[in-house]
């Protein structure tokens, strides 16, 4: 089922997770009852467009969600239960087990403080070291992620470098203390193409280099094809489809996925046709499944009931009634 | 379609006074672009952040003075036009922007925002019919001219803004970006909109993309540019299937294909280092601290514009020459 | 050919205006001062009604005058040196401290509004000229520049022409309004800066709207918030101003024309015995500002650019 770590335990299990933002204009259900697993040393990719929830899901497992925000369901790390931790335990984790690095790393890293200092004090927070040694694993850490110049660059502030140097540096500081699981919330999406290449090269090194799992959330069909071992896609708070990347790609079986694949345009596709319509208000969430207003495959059953989970293949399950191919 | 081109750029150049650590500097944002573009036809400019592609087609339209060099539209000096006639101009090329949530005046209603071109030039006829027409036809309902744009979803709002754009019956259609913002699935309805209205009212494009799929669907030709200067520029397949400066190589090696099979067995050209910065960028050809194939020649001024077929241009010392580096 | 798009569910449109005020009911507070305010404004319109009295009128009781009474049935507020009723003296007194509130922030907004706006929109050496007068102006202490301003009229001709007689309400609302366009000339310059850099400012222009045509219809609706923020707040800060000027003896005349603040002012001499002097055009004011100041944080969050309409 996964491409390295075997028989292990999986490094996150999340069930049924359910999100609720209580607004001023009733409550917004952007997480429905979401499923999710990764094991060590993979690579999985969350798919979704806006409001699928795929961000809203990680953010609650890690508990940086706003006040207003009502979480339901399990995210369990290493053995332990992550939904409902008191902050301070929380704070434990994060940063040191699990790691989130963000889509734009200027708001991400403080702008006043030097690279290098933030990412000392990454390192002190979680490990008893010195200042010194802090600081000198900052210019180490620097220099792995491919910075040029790493001491000087270690004393330059976040708005003095490029967008893609910033977003090194922001890894640099998520991997410090070696984290079972990076979490990366589109990290390349607002970077152009050529430093987007790089950062994938770095990302797919770090993850050989050190066996940690990433989740990797993004709406690039493409980045996904290059970087993830298993796919996971949602739609309307959901799962759609999850499946090794290979499979997703060749024979996916959700009419959802089957949209997405064929809104890009590729060799046999000089004109792709979009999903007509636009994604269900979250507000007033519609019944049944998510996507049966815009689905072409729909039957009457899909406005009423939830679709089941059902197993397409090894590894590879979709949530729908009328899949493309069939279903088990 | 004529010899005269339609719209020819000749050594554009655009600079902006900034201050690098206390001394004042200039940033060339457009390095002396030329080009031309026949009428019915679609021009697509790619590159990356720097590039100067968003201040090259605003100074296309003289929405920003270029600091030097010269526009021709239709036969009509566009650099050197009063502020009358440049009025008149502006009835003929359009543009429609990037962001579909801050192109649209949140306090209009989108009625008063497609028909505000009619307004301002005070074109005859009955502008509520002329409005439910522009709305038709890019597949909004009539019945939604008395709504704000906050009440539409990105991709309409887009279309909106292509309504506008279209409202004073334009020959020229400038496309900054016109669906990054937008979800995937939206996109290509939009873009089979951009094509299919090309087609049916004649128009000509100047297109502004970084994604290159866009560019391949709608236009016929493309120029990629690099700080400021165009580095390749032919026709849109030639030029995406079989690129011959290696900046051209290495995006298209960058851009991930949206199939495993393909992405994992790819060679890949990734560059090395950071682009380097607008304010004082390499001597010679800008892209030499970075290029694969780079030589001791590259810093001796700026590269010739090699035109290895009609049609196909390369800025490279080494387009054209026989041994050029294999694809 | 239409698009299965998915517009609010509603069937009349939904105007920006419309949002601003649905975000507005949910603050409690200022919708209460808004009763508040609606009850005192009536009140002080309604003043005939509310008391028989007239605000200089000298009152005699069995051939005395009624000088210094306690509040009573008679006389709810009691009444004054004069032996004018207190209640009544409030009531008209309102009325000149709330029309000098009202129209002093609307004549500084409109002075702040364009100078911000042209400031704003045209920028180069314009910008720099209004914005160094504006910076000249606010590096004047407000109130001693208002105090000096307001004595004009009375040894200078022009200013008499200008500002009206000394020590009358329109010299007085001339007078603060000199001193309060500055903070909405630099706000409303702030918000057309960054207007200007948006594309449907753009898109005006490439369509080949003239200058005025983008001022009008582009930037100010889109300052209105601001400018409704600015104005309301000012009006709170008119009334206290007004208040103290003529509490200090330099705004309107007390001896025709009770004002809130000059009965503030005549109330000093005889707080100890007679605390109602000072209660009544006291409270008055600090009610009044409370409320405004209410609804005015009310409309800075309902009219909010920031905030994304659901």
């Amino acid at each position: 089922m996964t491409s390295s770590g075997s028989a292990q335990e999986p490094v996150l299990v999340v069930r049924d997770l359910r999100v609720t933002f209580r607004t001023p204009e009733g409550p917004v259900c952007a997480v429905r009852g979401m499923d999710l697993e990764v094991a060590p040393g993979e690579i999985l990719g969350l798919v979704g467009e806006s409001g699928s929830g795929k961000s809203v899901a990680m953010l609650a497992v890690l508990g940086l969600l706003p006040r207003n925000a009502e979480i339901e369901g399990s995210a369990v790390f290493e053995g332990r239960e992550l939904i409902g931790l008191a902050r301070r335990d929380l704070r434990v984790v994060r940063g040191a087990g699990i790691a989130m690095i963000f889509q734009d790393p200027l708001t991400a890293l403080n702008p006043v403080h030097r690279i290098g200092r933030q990412i000392a004090e990454g390192i002190r927070a979680h490990q008893a070291v010195t200042r010194v040694a802090a600081d000198a694993r900052a210019v180490e850490l620097l220099n792995a992620v491919g910075i040029p110049d790493p001491e000087r660059r270690a004393r330059a502030f976040p708005h003095e470098m490029s967008g893609g140097m910033r977003q090194r540096a922001m890894i640099a500081m998520m991997i410090a203390n070696d984290p079972q699981l990076l979490i990366a919330d589109e990290p390349t999406t607002a970077l152009d193409v050529t430093v987007q290449a790089q950062i994938l090269e770095l990302l797919d090194e770090i993850r050989t280099r050190t066996g940690c799992a990433m989740v990797f959330i993004t709406h690039d069909l493409g980045v996904i094809a290059r970087i993830a071992d298993r796919v996971q896609v949602m739609y309307g708070g959901r799962i759609a489809e999850v499946a090794p990347t290979p499979e997703l790609f060749g024979a996916p079986t959700h009419p959802y996925t089957v949209g997405l694949l064929e809104a890009v345009p590729g060799p046999d596709r000089p004109r792709p046709e979009g999903i007509p319509g636009t994604p269900p208000s979250m507000l007033r969430p519609p019944a049944g499944c998510a996507f049966h207003a815009r689905c072409p495959r729909a039957l009457p059953v899909c406005s009423e009931v939830d679709p089941p989970l059902l197993t397409m293949g090894v590894g590879h399950v979709g949530a729908c009634h009328n899949p493309v191919g069939g279903g088990s | 379609m004529n010899d005269q081109p339609f719209v020819r750029v000749e050594g554009l150049t655009k600079e902006f006074p900034v201050r690098d650590r206390g001394t004042r500097a200039v940033v060339r944002a457009v390095d002396g672009v030329s080009f031309a573009v026949a009428r019915g036809r679609s021009l697509g400019i790619v590159g990356e952040s720097g590039s100067g592609k968003s201040t090259l087609v605003r100074c296309l339209l003289r929405l920003i003075e270029p600091t030097a060099g010269r526009v021709t539209f239709s036969g009509i000096e566009l650099t050197a036009a009063a502020r009358a006639e440049l009025r008149r101009l502006r009835r003929r090329m359009q543009i429609v922007f990037q962001d579909p949530f801050s192109a649209l005046d949140p306090r209009m209603t989108i009625g008063a925002i497609v028909g505000e071109p009619l307004a301002i030039h005070r074109a005859p006829g009955d502008r509520a019919a002329r409005v439910a027409e522009l709305l038709g036809l890019v597949g909004l309902e009539a019945g939604f001219v008395n709504r704000y744009p906050h009440e539409f979803s990105g991709g309409q709002r887009q279309r909106i803004g292509i309504a506008r754009a279209l409202a004073l019956e334009p020959d020229l259609l400038v496309l900054d970006e016109p669906v990054s913002a937008l979800d995937v699935s939206i996109r290509a309805g939009i873009v089979n909109l951009l094509d299919d209205l090309r087609r049916r009212l004649g128009l000509t494009y100047v297109l502004v993309s970084h994604d290159l799929s866009i560019v391949r669907q709608v236009t016929d030709e493309v120029a990629v540019m690099h700080l400021g200067r165009i580095v390749e520029f032919g026709p849109t397949a030639t030029v995406l299937d079989a690129p011959e400066h290696p900046y051209t190589r290495a995006l298209m090696s960058a851009v991930p294909v949206p199939d495993p099979g393909i992405e994992r067995s790819r060679e890949r050209i990734v560059l090395i280092g950071d682009a380097p910065s607008p304010i004082s960028p390499p001597s010679g050809c800008h892209f030499r601290t970075r290029c694969p194939d780079v030589e001791a020649d590259c810093a001796n001024g700026a590269p010739p514009f090699i035109e290895q077929e009609p049609g196909r241009h390369v800025a490279c010392l080494k387009a054209g020459r026989p041994g050029s580096p294999e694809r | 050919m239409t698009i299965e798009g998915e517009v609010s569910g509603s069937t009349e449109a939904i105007s920006p205006g419309r949002l601003a005020w649905r975000r507005f009911r949910r603050h409690r507070l200022a919708v209460v001062g808004v009763v508040v305010l609606a009850l005192i404004t009536a009140a002080c319109v309604l003043a005939p009604f509310l008391t028989r009295y007239g605000p200089n009128e000298l009152i005699r009781i069995d051939g005395a005058k009624a000088t210094l009474r306690s509040p009573g049935a008679r006389f709810w507020l009691g009444t004054n040196e004069r032996a004018n009723d207190v209640w009544a003296t409030v009531l008209y007194g309102g009325r000149i401290s709330l029309a000098v509130g009202v129209v002093t922030a609307l004549v500084s907004s409109l002075i702040g509004t364009v100078i911000g706006v042209i400031a704003g929109w045209f920028g180069g050496w314009i910008d720099g000229v209004l914005m160094r007068i504006t910076d000249l102006f606010l590096a004047v202490p407000f109130l001693v520049a208002a105090i000096i301003l307001s004595q004009a009229p009375a040894t200078q001709s022009w200013a008499r022409v200008v500002f009206g007689p000394p020590n009358s309400s329109r010299s007085v609302v001339a007078v603060i309004a000199l001193v309060f366009w500055m903070p909405v000339a630099r706000v409303i310059r702030g918000v057309v800066l960054s207007l200007k850099e948006k594309e449907f400012v753009e898109a005006a222009r490439a369509a080949g709207a003239s200058d005025t045509r983008i001022i009008v219809r582009h930037l100010i609706p889109n300052c209105s918030g601001q400018i409704v923020i600015n104005t309301t707040l000012s009006v709170s800060a008119a009334i206290l101003t007004e208040s103290a000027l003529s509490y200090l003896g330099y705004g309107v005349n007390g001896v025709t024309t009770p004002t809130w603040g000059n009965l503030l002012n005549r109330a000093q001499g005889y707080i100890e015995p007679h605390p109602n002097l000072l209660l009544g055009p006291g409270l008055a004011v600090i009610v009044t500002v409370l409320c405004i100041n209410f609804v005015g944080d009310a409309l800075r969050d309902a009219l909010d650019p920031a905030q994304v309409a659901s």
